[in-house]
């Protein structure tokens, strides 16, 4: 076990390196004096250069990318160009609310993908199979905005049970809250479930035809225990699997979703940030993004790890 | 019956992305009018004179729907053929080298795969500005490392057979072995690849420009349209409906089809999952 966390952290710090690399010299290639740019219109050559001296850009690129990582690493992610406030400071107040929907809308496509998927693999071909692979294309299909924009128009527009976007915190009211989660947990969700049920159907059917399942069913065990006690075992690693993986989509969905939903989270900071060229913003988002999806990857690993012995993950 | 039922299906999908394609085609010959012309008051419904109606500043919805199918495909074709360049070639190289060459490759994808597909897609587009040749480069590099971990898997089992080294052993150069010779060999899964990338490059286009960071206007797309209708949806639902119902047509069609698609050349795999 050490020795794999080990291995996985070496790795890990290797992804991280190229993370910040893409990071750093995607947003080097911004046109124009990134120095002039914070001083605004026509500023004195003087005050220029010597800004440029301060934020070390009349330094080699390799010293530059250093002291980036060692300003990153030590928690300073640079200035919001509007107010000054630290960008962290700023992350710090959005990440929770992405993270509330994030988590929601897992749980919820986990809730619609595990039994959909352990039935579809029990009764293969029926048409509770067919319907849930239907459902699987639709949702691979289907747009966020789109499907947001469907909610939207039936639970908002049509019936007025759900406010159609905006935020209002926990503390404020509980109720109001709860009401403005549940469209953009919706969508979330069942978009997410799609992939989770493909991946887990196929999953599962390869387990399922495998030699000591029909020892299991030889034995003259219930199918309910062959699937809940053997299959589900031998599922689970690749379920965890998936859902880490698929946090990655669901960061991408949650971009679209907060911003039809007025969600003040990160993907609608990060929006924000583009639309008003606030740079140090966006690349904090971004490199925040990417350094959280590989830790859930390794965690994920991890867990696989401890579940199944035989996971050498060589 | 269940392979008549798929293969129905597949048929169904080929014939409306034929129709989706023809349409985007042949814009100019179909649609009655141009599409940044002014034709008419502001969100009128849907009536013979114009199909969908039109649009917030009186536009006919139809002809822009129509034209934005023509963005979607061209950014879609043309970013997928980046992605399928630039992956099929790291992961021949990645693959055919190994070692320290394919260490450094393989986490460089890494790198690039840790990023959610679409925020990685924005911050190209904010680095270098929101227009239809940047989308395209975006989003066909959001797309390599697919591309290129398919070919290096495939050239990993194919390196060590008997055609490679007999071509190593007719004096072949590394570049012929891998591109004439290797390569033709990994076709299919590429071909896979390729219509699954395409749906979701249009899938990605439409959200770029759903939030103001793909094409431009007057230039119509699926996305800038959806989100402009956003703003209407209790007078005209149908201008937000359309404009999405389209981008879900057409990735819809484009999923069936590589679904059939890999049933059809990797049989073996079909098997299992039916």
């Amino acid at each position: 076990m050490l020795k794999l966390l080990l291995k996985k952290l070496t790795e890990l710090i290797l992804v991280l390196f190229f993370v910040t690399l893409i990071v750093f010299f995607t947003f080097r290639l911004l046109p124009g004096d990134p120095a002039q740019m914070r001083l605004g219109m026509d500023p004195a050559p003087e005050a220029v250069a010597a800004l440029t001296a301060e934020m070390g850009l009349d330094k080699p690129l390799v010293v530059q990318y250093g002291n980036w990582i060692a300003d990153v690493v030590r928690g300073d992610l640079g200035k919001s160009m509007f107010d000054g406030k630290p960008v962290t400071e700023l992350l710090a107040d959005k990440i929770p609310k992405t993270f509330e929907l994030a988590v929601l809308g897992a749980l919820l496509s986990i809730i619609i993908a595990v039994p959909l998927g352990v039935m579809a693999t029990l009764k293969k071909n029926s048409w509770i199979d067919k319907l849930a692979r239907v459902f699987s294309l639709f949702g691979f299909s289907v747009p966020a905005y789109w499907l947001a924009v469907l909610l939207m128009l039936l639970f908002a527009y049509k019936l007025h049970w759900l406010p159609a976007g905006g935020y209002v915190s926990f503390a404020e009211s509980p109720s109001a809250h709860i009401k403005a989660l549940i469209l953009p947990v919706i969508t979330v969700g069942i978009i997410n479930s799609a992939q989770i049920f493909r991946f887990l159907r196929s999953g599962m059917l390869e387990v399922i035809s495998q030699d000591f399942i029909r020892t299991a069913r030889a034995k003259g065990l219930s199918e309910w225990i062959v699937i809940g006690k053997h299959v589900a075992r031998n599922a689970l690693p690749s379920l965890i699997t998936i859902v880490a993986l698929n946090f990655s989509l669901l960061l991408s969905g949650m971009v679209i979703t907060e911003q039809i939903f007025a969600w003040p989270g990160l993907g609608w900071l990060m929006i924000q940030s583009i639309l008003s060229r606030d740079y140090d913003v966006v690349q904090a988002a971004v490199l925040i993004s990417a350094v959280f999806i590989v830790v859930i990857n390794l965690i994920a690993d991890l867990i696989n790890a401890m579940l199944d012995p035989r996971i050498k993950y060589n | 019956m269940s392979k008549i039922w798929k293969d129905t299906t597949a048929l169904i999908s080929l014939i409306i992305f034929g129709i989706i394609a023809a349409l985007a085609l042949l814009a100019p010959f179909i649609t009655p009018y141009k599409f940044d012309e002014i034709v008419d008051a502001p969100l009128i419904g849907s009536s013979g004179s114009y199909l969908l109606g039109t649009d917030e500043i009186g536009r006919d919805i139809f002809t822009r729907i129509v034209y934005a199918g023509r963005i979607s495909l061209i950014v879609g074709i043309c970013s997928t053929i980046i992605a399928m360049v630039g992956g099929v070639v790291l992961g021949l190289i990645s693959g055919y080298y190994g070692g320290k060459i394919d260490t450094l490759i393989s986490r460089f994808l890494d790198g690039l795969l840790a990023f959610p597909s679409i925020i990685l897609a924005l911050a190209v587009m904010a680095v270098l500005g929101p227009d239809i040749y940047n989308a395209m480069l975006a989003i066909g590099l959001v797309s390599i490392p697919i591309f290129a971990r398919i070919t290096r898997s495939s050239v990993l089992t194919l390196k060590g057979r008997e055609f490679v080294e007999a071509s190593h052993s007719m004096g072949a150069g590394d570049a012929r072995i891998m591109f004439r010779v290797i390569l033709p060999n990994c076709l299919s899964p590429l071909l896979v690849q390729i219509s699954l990338t395409f749906a979701s490059a249009i899938l990605t286009e439409a959200a770029l420009s759903f939030l103001g960071l793909g094409v431009q206007p007057p230039t119509p797309s699926w996305g800038s349209m959806l989100n402009a209708g956003r703003s209407f949806l209790s007078q005209a639902p149908l201008y937000s409906i359309i404009s999405g119902g389209a981008v879900f047509l057409t990735v819809l069609c484009l999923n069936v089809l590589g679904d059939s698609l890999r049933d059809l050349l990797d049989p073996r795999e079909a098997k299992k999952r039916a």
